[in-house]
């Protein structure tokens, strides 16, 4: 258990905080204490002060899907593409906002969205044949038509999901929460990313804790026997071993925290304790072995290939059952300038029925009181073809400002279809969210209120929605 | 009839002559100062006019003080008008004399006399639309500079939170300034009714009092404000009224005691005025959860760290939510640890006790939790003994039972508490055979089993289908 009073006294004053310190420092404190009860004992496992108000949801699983998938060919149902296929995108709908990669072609003829679409469950929410199983699950689910973003480029963009700005150097979500919220497994990490053998996506920037202390990073699992990189006794080290000589670094690291005082040291130290402990808990979260076959048929045939979406899918639930705080999935390929015909069905096929069984699963154990799940992607893609569209082919440019994501779970309206976007998907007409907004309302959904979790670093507060975001209030249950 | 009403009323019809044939003369005569000789050969032109709008003039306020009699009008503003209107006349009178007997080289003069006179029409005029329309009728939609802030005030509603939302200042305010204030203020208090403040809602007008506290059907400005939108007495009489939901609202808070500070409060709600708050305001008041309404005090920590340190994970639901979500996390539970379980039983709100050896036996010695709203003892060898402790908590939302000996009457059993919203029964003694019956019987309820997806067949993509065509 890391020592967070240790922590916050020992650190190096600089000429500020004696300042500040000395004159607010010790009465502050002991006024805190008597005014929440829960501070007097709140640091359990790092947690700065634990929910402020009481949440819906406990932990979040994040499937993102990197690259931008077309919401127009999966999700927002525009029959108008259809009449209109191949006629070039009126200037007038565009309204003046083009990105650089197709200012310069000629022709902008509209695509037709590429598979049928029908509604689906008694909600019934639009969604095409591309997904099949998560059109079985419409009434677990809240889509969120109306999402916009500021970045048409992915890294930036994917940033700006992860951290609420486009700059990388800031903590994400994941670690904000952390965080915020701290740990209910002492053996496991209270962030963790799962990554697509072979189509990671994401990068691991994505999962930096930027100014938090380094606990507070995400850690990615990897398939196979290895799944966290050097967490593993070399050969010839026993348990034994390994436990004497961390026992005997402590006694060091304690001397040299004591001469320098430097935080770092002690996070050190607790990351060290904390692998130790992964050495068994790891193997046994990640083994699924145990699991029964009807829920490998759940998650479909790929949930037995260890590295795929389905298997990590699975990894999911049973991480979020050891109550890990943020699970991050990511599956890339999603950025279909050319070629989206081909290239999106098989997108689909890999994490349709995953994603559905995953939200199914927790339902069916109860985890999904307590469990949020968003999917989604960086920003959407263009209803006009970028290149040639011919008779089989076509492409769909960067789109940030209109796309889709999904929710489902702790605290979310079930089968709701929330905002909307004109007939040509381009811009939205209704309820806009912003990535702010939305990063805003899954704070709230864990009983954070996005304003007060912050951080003072470089003599300024910072949140992860800097200083925007509004809780959108219509998606709540 | 009334005849001197029904020739008055043409006021408004007739007032507009006298002022375009003022204007038409005074245009002329601007010509003429200009030097457009060959347009305005003579002078006399300009007087004629004059003196057909004078006539005009004249029959315009006949007509005008034949309207006076009703009581339409507030006096003062009514006395403004008409006093003005009588001078116009008078000046324009003298100017015609001027215009017809000062020397022809007098013209800046004449022009600067005519010129009073066409100011003295047009206050005349404005001051008359004022009295119909209302002080405010002209410059509505014009630039913020010419109005006060409360038309604008309605629009910001959502951006208020839900829990600092003052009804009067917030919304039955702003409602009665745009609606009502242009006839019922200090200077022109129709019908003996002001509304500029607070205080005024509950004096005695000619028609009984604005707001009786408590009773919306004898408060006149809720009778008035919700009549048909032909009715004769409907207020506003002309322009767009009180919608339904404002009614609603104003409804609701002269019901709640039309008090200056009242707020909403969900528990006294209709659904149906939520649903409107909500779709028209953007102001969320649903119900709270039970656990989010209760207040209890707060605990000896003694007795949390004792917990913790018994294998129980203890948190607090928030910082001022003082309730208690507790999971044991040990293989097995004794009898120890449900007493020591019992001593916090009275701030429990989510309780879990999963895959911990928890008997029928040992769930009896559980003390009652009269807050429990969610209980996860799933992967236990519980059977349908544990109804009666279950049914016994009223509040209860969500009983986790999967993985245990429950058995479908005890299911019934327990389905007929009326507060519980969710059941789990998956690999327990309950056919999946018997699922959709009892779904269609508690349709309210969600009983959640095992979830199969249906087979789905490869879709086709519309090019892959024309090709097939």
């Amino acid at each position: 258990m890391q020592d967070q009073h240790h922590k916050n006294h020992h650190k190096p004053l600089s000429r500020r905080d004696f300042l500040g310190k000395s004159t607010l420092g010790l009465g502050a404190i002991s006024l805190s204490s008597l005014i929440h009860p829960y501070s007097a004992f709140g640091a359990s496992m790092g947690s700065m002060t634990g929910p402020h108000f009481a949440p819906k949801a406990k932990r979040v699983i994040f499937l993102n899907m990197i690259g931008a998938p077309s919401q127009l060919d999966m999700f927002d149902y525009k029959p108008i593409l259809t009449k209109m296929h191949g006629v070039e995108l009126p200037n007038s709908v565009m309204g003046g906002r083009v990105t650089a990669t197709v200012a310069a072609q000629a022709s902008k003829p509209i695509v037709r969205p590429l598979y049928n679409f029908e509604q689906r469950g008694q909600s019934g929410m639009w969604m095409s044949d591309l997904m099949p199983h998560m059109g079985q699950i419409t009434d677990e689910l809240c889509m969120i038509n109306s999402m916009y973003t500021e970045s048409v480029q992915h890294e930036p963009a994917q940033m700006f999901t992860h951290t609420g700005s486009e700059i990388p150097g800031r903590p994400t979500m994941g670690s904000w929460i952390s965080y915020g919220l701290g740990s209910e497994n002492e053996n496991l990490p209270t962030y963790i990313a799962l990554m697509t053998k072979g189509n990671e996506g994401g990068s691991t920037r994505l999962l930096s804790s930027g100014f938090l202390p380094a606990e507070y990073q995400g850690v990615q699992f990897r398939s196979g026997k290895d799944p966290v990189l050097f967490l593993n006794n070399p050969p010839g080290v026993t348990q034994e071993i390994r436990r004497e000589q961390l026992d005997y670094l402590q006694k060091l690291q304690e001397k040299n925290f004591n001469a320098w005082e430097d935080p770092a040291i002690k996070a050190k130290m607790s990351q060290y304790e904390m692998a130790f402990r992964m050495q068994t808990s790891v193997p046994e979260v990640m083994n699924t072995e145990g699991e029964p076959d009807h829920i490998y048929e759940l998650y479909g045939e790929d949930s037995k290939k260890p590295g795929t979406f389905a298997s990590n899918c699975l990894l999911a639930r049973r991480l979020a059952e050891r109550g890990v705080r943020f699970i991050q999935l990511y599956h890339g390929d999603w950025d279909h300038h050319s070629n989206l015909p081909k290239l999106i069905p098989k997108r689909c096929k890999e994490v349709d029925q995953a994603s559905a069984a995953l939200i199914m699963d927790l339902k069916q154990r109860g985890l999904l009181e307590d469990t949020l799940v968003v999917w989604g992607g960086e920003f959407g893609r263009t209803s006009f073809s970028q290149g040639q569209l011919t008779k089989d082919n076509f492409g769909r440019d960067h789109h940030p400002d209109a796309y889709t994501m999904l929710m489902a779970g702790a605290g979310v309206k079930k089968g709701l279809t929330y905002g909307a976007t004109d007939d040509f998907g381009y811009h939205i007409t209704e309820n806009k969210v912003h990535v702010h907004d939305l990063n805003a309302t899954i704070l709230h959904l864990l009983g954070l209120d996005h304003e007060k979790l912050n951080y003072k670093y470089q003599g300024r507060r910072f949140r992860l929605t800097d200083v925007h975001g509004l809780v959108v209030k219509d998606i709540l249950s | 009839m009334e005849w001197d009403l029904f020739v008055g009323r043409f006021h408004s019809l007739l007032v507009h002559l006298p002022i375009g044939i003022f204007i038409l003369a005074y245009l002329f005569e601007v010509l003429l100062q200009l030097g457009f000789r060959s347009l305005i050969p003579s002078r006399k032109i300009i007087i004629v006019t004059y003196i057909v709008g004078l006539l005009a003039g004249i029959v315009a306020a006949v007509t005008g003080w034949l309207l006076s009699f009703s009581d339409d009008y507030s006096l003062e503003a009514l006395n403004d008008h008409k006093l003005l209107g009588i001078t116009t006349l008078v000046v324009m009178a003298l100017v015609i004399i001027y215009q017809a007997k000062a020397p022809a080289h007098r013209n800046k003069l004449k022009l600067l006399a005519s010129t009073i006179a066409i100011i003295f029409t047009g206050l005349t005029g404005h001051f008359g639309g004022n009295l119909t329309h209302g002080p405010t009728y002209l410059v509505e939609y014009g630039p913020n500079i010419f109005k006060s802030d409360t038309g604008e005030a309605l629009q910001t509603l959502r951006e208020i939170h839900p829990d600092s939302l003052n009804i009067y200042t917030d919304i039955v305010n702003p409602l009665i300034q745009n609606k009502c204030i242009a006839c019922h203020n200090r200077e022109e208090n129709k019908g003996g009714l002001i509304l500029e403040d607070y205080n005024d809602l509950f004096e005695e007008a000619d028609h009984g009092k604005p707001v009786l506290a408590g009773n919306p059907d004898m408060s006149e400005l809720f009778i008035r404000a919700s009549l048909p939108k032909e009715h004769e007495k409907v207020m506003p009489p002309r322009e767009a009224g009180f919608g339904y939901t404002d009614l609603q609202i104003l409804r609701y808070w002269i019901n709640s005691g039309a008090d200056s500070l009242a707020s909403f409060n969900s528990n006294d709600m209709t659904e149906e005025l939520i649903r409107l708050v909500h779709r028209d305001y953007g102001l969320d008041y649903s119900p709270k959860p039970y656990y989010e309404k209760v207040e209890v005090d707060s605990l000896d920590e003694g007795l949390l760290a004792q917990l913790r340190s018994a294998n129980f994970r203890v948190n607090y639901l928030g910082e001022t939510n003082l309730l208690l979500d507790v999971e044991y996390r040990g293989d097995s539970i004794g009898k120890d640890e449900i007493h020591m379980l019992n001593e916090v039983s009275n701030h429990i709100t989510f309780l879990k006790l999963s895959d911990c050896n928890l008997s029928d036996d040992l769930l009896g010695e559980i003390a009652d939790i009269q807050h429990l709203t969610k209980i996860d003892v799933s992967k236990n060898n519980l059977t349908g003994e544990m109804t009666p402790f279950l049914t016994k908590h009223r509040h209860l939302e969500s009983a986790n039972l999967n993985d245990t000996e429950i058995d479908i009457e005890s299911l019934r059993n327990l389905l007929t508490q009326s507060g519980l919203l969710r059941v789990y029964v998956r690999n327990t003694k309950v056919a999946a055979e018997e699922l959709p019956s009892l779904a269609q019987t508690y349709t309210e309820k969600e009983i959640i089993a095992d979830f199969k997806f249906d087979k789905v067949e490869e879709a086709k993509s519309v090019f892959a289908q024309k090709e097939l065509e």
